[in-house]
């Protein structure tokens, strides 16, 4: 008889035990969701820069024109755009 | 990253201003507008236009982009009843417009205000003749008359203008400048732009305008100005229903709409309306006219969508 139940509890014990590794504790239920791992802090370096492209010397501004055009000389600040007559 | 690019195209100064692209798209929305101008100038004899213009038939296979640019220019047709009229290629040339006017123009524009016709307001055609044409984009033609010849320069640009917006779309800032008509765009939360508007007679500038989306464009007779052989000044914006020159006692309207396409299309028909129908055909959205005089008057809109206007003296006006 002790035997008997000792194998019975072992087998008992053997299948809680598998029960509670897969997540199904019987006595708390289906787990919870891990808690989401806090979100990384990826500290980004902003890095700004400015292509500029002409195909020409800058031509003479024309009469009616008040943008300059731009060269590799031209200051941080791009020139306002400009509506004119064209 | 922002992007300046100029470079020259259909005869203008282009500018590309963009922020938050790389390099293959501004490099994409380039190969566009090259593409659009080697399409659709006047000027090229290989062009699709000149050889559309060229043949006899009445029915032509068109690509894509031919199909999209007389859509357009019909499209410009019905929104100004005919003022902006793509049907006035004869008169143009008998004016003496026939090859590219880059490089500014013949004649001073103080010199042919004070030799020019008596001020008028322009009229559509009665006939109508840009009715005729019609766009088959199912079998990829284009019908017209024979011998009707279309000019797509009145919209072309601001259709580039759109068409190279489109292709740059994402940017956090940007402005496509195609010889003056502007597509703007502004990401969420970014700054607009402030669009100076140049003074035709002075290039200074008239205004400001603070634009955070759409077309901005200018139609004025500063750039393509020339005498006629018997010395009369001429320019490119023709009173359709007489084929003149227009004098309507403005010399320049800048229009704001959804689109450069539409901007384009409204600066050019508030010119030639005259003082009293550019600020009807301006009021919805605002712009500014500069009179003959160099009076410059800022036209408040109606509709109200976050534009401003900022005079030089500091007064603000309502706009887009």
């Amino acid at each position: 008889v002790y035997g008997g139940s000792a194998v019975a509890f072992v087998a008992v014990l053997a299948a809680l035990s598998w029960q509670v590794a897969a997540g199904a504790d019987p006595a708390i239920g289906e787990g919870e969701q891990a808690a989401a791992a806090p979100a990384k802090r990826v500290l980004v370096r902003r890095v700004v820069r400015r292509v500029v492209e002409t195909d020409e010397a800058p031509a003479t501004v024309a009469a009616a024109s008040a943008t300059p055009a731009p060269s590799a000389a031209t200051p941080a600040v791009p020139a306002a755009p400009t509506t004119r007559s064209s | 990253v922002t992007h300046d690019v100029t470079f020259t195209c259909m005869g203008c100064d282009m500018r590309l201003l963009a922020e938050g692209v790389n390099h293959e798209a501004i490099r994409a929305a380039r190969t566009l507008l090259d593409a659009i101008d080697a399409r659709l100038s006047r000027f090229r004899t290989d062009s699709e236009l000149a050889r559309l213009n060229a043949d006899p038939r009445p029915t032509v296979p068109a690509s894509p982009l031919l199909r999209a640019a007389v859509g357009a220019a019909l499209w410009a047709a019905e929104r100004t009843r005919g003022l902006v009229d793509p049907t006035l290629l004869d008169d143009l040339e008998r004016h003496g417009y026939t090859g590219s006017l880059a490089g500014g123009p013949r004649v001073a524009l103080a010199d042919a205000l004070a030799a020019a016709a008596p001020r008028a307001p322009a009229s559509a055609r009665p006939d109508a003749r840009w009715r005729a044409v019609r766009i088959d984009n199912r079998a990829g033609t284009i019908t017209r008359p024979p011998g009707l010849r279309l000019d797509t320069g009145g919209t072309t640009k601001g259709l580039a203008a759109d068409a190279a917006a489109h292709v740059l779309a994402g940017a956090r800032r940007l402005v496509v400048d195609c010889g003056g008509d502007l597509c703007v765009a502004v990401g969420s939360g970014a700054a607009p732009f402030e669009v100076t508007v140049a003074h035709p007679l002075t290039g200074a500038r008239a205004a400001t305008l603070r634009v955070a989306g759409g077309g901005v464009a200018t139609s004025g007779l500063a750039r393509r100005l020339w005498s006629r052989p018997d010395g009369r000044p001429a320019h490119h914006l023709l009173d359709p229903a007489t084929g003149e020159p227009a004098w309507t006692g403005l010399i320049s309207a800048t229009a704001l709409a959804p689109t450069t396409l539409e901007a384009e299309a409204l600066a050019k028909a508030a010119l030639l309306r005259g003082l009293a129908g550019a600020r009807r055909v301006l009021g919805r959205r605002g712009g500014v006219l500069v009179h003959d005089d160099g009076a410059v008057e800022s036209v408040e809109a109606r509709v109200r969508r976050g534009g401003v206007l900022v005079h030089d003296d500091g007064a603000l006006g309502a706009t887009a």
